[in-house]
């Protein structure tokens, strides 16, 4: 069920489990524009918005 | 799930490298346009489970049937590849515990065997889910080297 997160201390708790998924996502992202080249900007797109609103709501969260 | 909406397709596309990889990626991702108000919102639902993601008709098999039909017009292959990248992203996703409307519109309730957790951060530090998507993280790899 939905947890409630103070960030910063899940964070410190969870660093190899936030290093591993940061890891793996980056290492697909690279494969994935070697494969696609430019195409890549349709898949990823309509999902830089979100991206922004995450990071930012993410700073707030660290900020607090 | 989370890179399992990328790793699967990609490991079909391993299987099957007629479908058209850049459709299977967009039907596999398309969906996930409905995270926007869970993302924006202020403060956590009274009941996660009843926000908005996962809760639209981007999440249901429907969604990705009736598109078909005016993509096959387009290009058969193309539209095969996006319902099927459609269809894999729903289907992973009514494994969590919040299931998904896989009967839409006939019935308005979340099927699925709900096995998986649906929060977010008990997700990502869950060791069995680690194995999972590091395993189909692998394979993934693998298809995006050698094809």
């Amino acid at each position: 069920m939905p947890v409630k997160v103070d960030l910063r201390k899940w964070g410190g708790k969870n660093f190899p489990y936030i290093v591993a998924w940061i890891g793996m996502g980056i290492t697909l992202f690279i494969l994935l524009v070697l494969k696609l080249r430019l195409d890549i900007l349709i898949l990823i797109g309509p999902f830089i918005p979100y991206l922004i609103i995450s990071l930012v709501r993410i700073r707030q969260e660290l900020k607090r | 799930m989370i890179l399992a909406h990328i790793t699967v397709p990609l490991i079909l596309y391993g299987f099957f490298p007629q479908l058209h990889l850049l459709s299977l990626l967009l039907g596999a991702n398309i969906s996930s346009l409905d995270a926007l108000p869970t993302l924006i919102r202020k403060k956590t639902p009274k009941n996660p489970l009843a926000e908005t993601h996962a809760a639209t008709v981007l999440h249901t098999l429907f969604f990705f049937i009736v598109l078909f039909i005016p993509i096959y017009v387009f290009n058969p292959i193309v539209a095969l590849s996006f319902m099927i990248g459609g269809f894999t992203h729903v289907l992973l996703d009514c494994l969590d515990e919040k299931g998904r409307m896989l009967l839409y519109p006939l019935s308005k309730k979340f099927y699925g065997p709900k096995i998986l957790t649906y929060d977010f951060w008990t997700y990502v530090t869950d060791k069995r889910i680690f194995i999972l998507e590091s395993s189909l993280f692998v394979a993934a790899c693998i298809v995006l080297l050698i094809r």
